[in-house]
């Protein structure tokens, strides 16, 4: 292990540290975690990275105490707190798993903790109030906790471990089911909370959330491979060693000489890599992708074009999802919906394969409408990958599992077998074939939904938010996918939060605000700082790399790699 | 709120929930015990008590949804079917309503509507938290309460996912109508995500418990302090009573001192 750099407030006693702390779970041959020594002050937030399976989860479990306490396995080292009844408390990233399911409101769901802990009924309210505070949930003190959004309950999850009198507070991927709005909002109230005297830790895939961090432990394969200021941290020359990739942010930070500890704003970052202009552009990590496999099609389609016209639905609740929607997508396109939760992305895709019928308006694939067909019928033409990946796993093993739907298209046996043989190689689970896929952690079951739907060969592509909960390998997988069902002359529609996915991947964006279309188009013209004001009213912001290339008025750069060519070549009228 | 529960105000919301517990026992064990001849008077009894709470037409609408399906298989199924019977009342085909098969049927569901009625008004008119709260405060274990009153609150949300995973599994092509193979086919992938996803959720849920101090054992507190009535004192007593007369009556009859 290698500490990089001590910057920060680590001077400061502990609030807990952790010495050669070592986990193996039973029936593994390798530790969890291996020597781990970290140490975490009052008032420091500390974020932890690391790929899916690197260790973040159990590192989190072993601070709260639940390892071994509650899930079993071998420890070894220990774990020290400043003293001895200092309350460790934990929060984990499903937001409606940790709400009671016993309280009829927010404040009853706060006080549900105290009950446990026997806090006199005298004391409650005071606590109750400041937790609200301190996570901005005041306003929801009397609402029933499960009709709150996700990123409302998350809050709320927060408060309620707060509200304990947490001294340590330690977050397992606390933002992996948000949308960016509300995964930036934590990021700053964890900020706050630390601030004001809390010790904090927090695992992490958002550079968002770790960008906020005073320092950032890197872990990979069970062992702390750095510790330091978000910058160092997650730079090159730390991760490159181990073979991970540093965020984008981070690599235009290099790019620009920037060498503090913390992540720059996007004005720094402009700044700095306006006075280097040009200067190691070549050193721009550009194109990552390129091993990418290709798909074979194994099913012929014929030409199939996506129209919808002037589509509107209307909820049961009475709620107008969509307000006359018309879209035309051409065989072999790559398209991105983007916008806001509730802005009726998922409703309008739900019309695609059937799921919803129109109020009014129709859906046509392959030039027919779709009334009056089948889901299971379309489904040989539209693959739909849902969000959770537990909605629809149930096979023995993950063979059987993505072999299920060619088989329901009544395909023949060597078929079947040729079409699960390519999913599971595009999605890298030809060596879990055999695993029961409920063994697998949650962002490879969300692989193996994948493959299911791949092994399909439909001719339009369609994901509900692909990459959440994805490590950046996970993520850059998926982008690979995208293109090469397009190089297949398939179409792929994809719901996402995620923008530099949006850019870097697909040919046009499609954005969406209240149930209407209010932008179309490739991602250098919607991401056009032109568009600024009509990003920020559908609640998006733009990649960091055109961003920055709107500061420094070199046009549209939507990736780092448009970035970089902007910055090499003469800058854009 | 999720569950049954309706905010009101009537008499049954404004109870304790401890003698509407010993209320709603006495109510679904009479049934089983009473002449037939009592079934009608409980029944009434049961839904004038609910609708005077204010419990309204969603009482009425629970109470059919909740009796109609299983009311219509046993009258269906012993007045058509009811084996040995002789005495046709009415003939439809080759089907033949008896009598006999009838006698049998109508005692089963005027019973099952009865405790249905009854329970209805309970949990329509309860909060499950006040629930569980009360029954910890009688030496019932925080965490047999906790799981079947978390039971009861995500039924809603195992409803949605239910739904979800319906889409799903049609997305991947599966054939959920038609003949009786196609359904059957269909069984696994529809319930299997179901049942694991509980699990996945128990477990999920279960370590969220413990960070939030469920499992310490230390005493509890209360953050909602349910007071305790003269009418609370009232019903406790005319349900303690009732249950008294209901296990008199029963050994009366196994002794054979009474009809």
């Amino acid at each position: 292990m290698t500490e990089v750099v001590a910057t920060g407030p680590v001077e400061r006693a502990p609030e807990v540290r952790t010495l050669a702390l070592t986990v193996r779970y039973y029936g593994r041959e390798a530790d969890a975690l291996h020597e781990i020594d970290l140490r975490v002050a009052r008032g420091e937030l500390l974020g932890v990275a690391g790929e899916n399976g690197a260790g973040k989860s159990t590192l989190a479990l072993a601070l709260a105490g639940l390892i071994p306490r509650v899930i079993r396995a071998q420890v070894s080292g220990s774990i020290e707190l400043s003293s001895p009844d200092a309350h460790v408390g934990i929060v984990f990233s499903s937001p409606h798993n940790q709400i009671s399911a016993t309280k009829a409101t927010v404040r009853e769901e706060l006080a549900f903790g105290l009950e446990n802990l026997g806090v006199p009924r005298a004391d409650m309210d005071a606590r109750i109030d400041a937790a609200l505070a301190a996570l901005r949930v005041d306003h929801l003190a009397e609402r029933f906790p499960f009709e709150l959004s996700g990123g409302e309950q998350q809050r709320v999850a927060i408060a309620s471990i707060l509200v304990m009198g947490t001294q340590v507070l330690v977050l397992d991927e606390p933002t992996a089911q948000l949308d960016p709005a509300s995964t930036r909002l934590v990021g700053e109230l964890l900020r706050d909370v630390a601030t004001s005297g809390t010790a904090v830790v927090v695992a992490e895939h958002a550079p968002v959330i770790l960008g906020e961090a005073d320092r950032v432990a890197v872990l990979h394969e069970g062992r702390l491979v750095a510790v330091g200021g978000p910058l160092t941290a997650l730079g090159s020359a730390t991760l490159g060693p181990v073979g991970l990739e540093p965020p984008t942010i981070v690599r235009l930070a290099e790019l620009a000489g920037l060498t503090g500890p913390r992540v720059p704003a996007d004005e720094e970052l402009a700044s700095g890599l306006r006075s280097g202009l040009g200067r190691g552009v070549e050193a721009m990590p550009g194109s990552v992708s390129g091993a990418s496999i290709p798909w074979i099609p194994v099913r012929s389609h014929p030409p199939t074009p996506v129209e919808v016209d002037d589509l509107t639905h209307r909820y049961a609740n009475g709620v107008e999802a969509l307000r006359g929607v018309s879209l035309r997508i051409a065989p072999g396109e790559t398209v991105a919906i983007v916008g806001q939760n509730g802005s009726g992305k998922t409703t309008l895709v739900k019309h695609l394969n059937g799921l919803l019928r129109p109020a009014t308006g129709e859906v046509r694939i392959d030039g027919r409408s779709l009334l009056g067909r089948r889901v299971d019928e379309i489904a040989g033409t539209v693959g739909f990958v849902f969000q959770d990946p537990d909605d629809q796993l149930f096979g023995r093993s993950v063979e059987r599992e993505v072999a299920f739907g060619p088989r329901n298209l009544q395909l023949d046996a060597a078929t079947v077998e040729r079409l699960v043989e390519a999913a599971l190689g595009a999605t890298g689970l030809a060596d879990e074939r055999r695993t029961n896929p409920y063994d697998l952690d949650r962002s490879r079951r969300k692989l193996v939904a994948l493959a299911s739907i791949l092994a399909m060969d439909p001719a339009v592509l369609v994901l509900d938010e692909p990459t959440t909960g994805q490590d950046a390998p996970g993520v850059r997988r998926i982008g690979e996918i995208v293109e090469a069902f397009r190089d297949a002359g398939r179409t792929v529609i994809a719901i996402t939060h995620d923008m530099e996915l949006a850019a870097r991947h697909f040919g046009r964006l499609v954005v969406m605000t209240a149930g209407r279309i209010v932008a179309d188009g490739p991602p250098e013209e919607v991401f056009d700082v032109r568009n600024q004001a009509l990003l920020a009213s559908a609640g998006l912001v733009p990649p960091v790399a055109a961003r920055v290339g709107a500061a420094l008025g070199l046009g549209s750069t939507p990736t780092p790699e448009a970035l970089a060519r902007r910055l090499a070549g003469p800058p854009a009228g | 709120m999720t569950g049954f529960f309706v905010p009101g105000s009537g008499w049954l919301h404004r109870l304790h929930p401890w003698p509407k517990v010993l209320l709603v026992l006495a109510g679904v064990l009479a049934p089983f015990v009473v002449p037939i001849v009592a079934l009608p008077v409980l029944i009434v009894a049961a839904v004038v008590g609910a609708l005077a709470a204010g419990l309204g037409r969603g009482y009425l609408r629970n109470l059919a949804i909740g009796t109609l399906p299983a009311v219509a298989s046993i009258l269906i199924v012993n007045g058509f079917f009811f084996p040995g019977a002789r005495d046709v009342l009415l003939a439809l085909g080759p089907f033949n309503l008896t009598r006999e098969g009838l006698a049998f049927g109508v005692p089963i569901a005027l019973r099952i509507v009865a405790a249905v009625a009854v329970t209805i008004a309970f949990v329509m008119s309860t909060r499950p938290d006040d629930l569980m709260e009360a029954l910890i405060d009688r030496g019932a274990s925080p965490k047999l309460a906790f799981v079947v009153l978390g039971a009861i609150q995500t039924i809603p949300r195992m409803q949605d996912k239910a739904n979800r995973i319906l889409d799903a599994q049609q997305a991947r092509g599966l054939r959920t109508s038609g003949s009786f193979r196609a359904r059957a086919r269909a069984v696994v992938p529809l319930l299997g995500p179901l049942v694991i996803g509980s699990l996945i959720d128990v477990r999920e849920r279960s370590l969220a418990l413990e960070a939030r101090g469920f499992g310490t054992g230390g005493p509890r507190t209360a953050y909602r302090v349910l007071e305790t009535t003269s009418a609370d004192r009232l019903v406790s007593g005319l349900g303690i009573l009732a249950l008294v007369l209901l296990a008199l009556y029963t050994v009366g009859r196994l002794a054979g001192l009474l009809p």
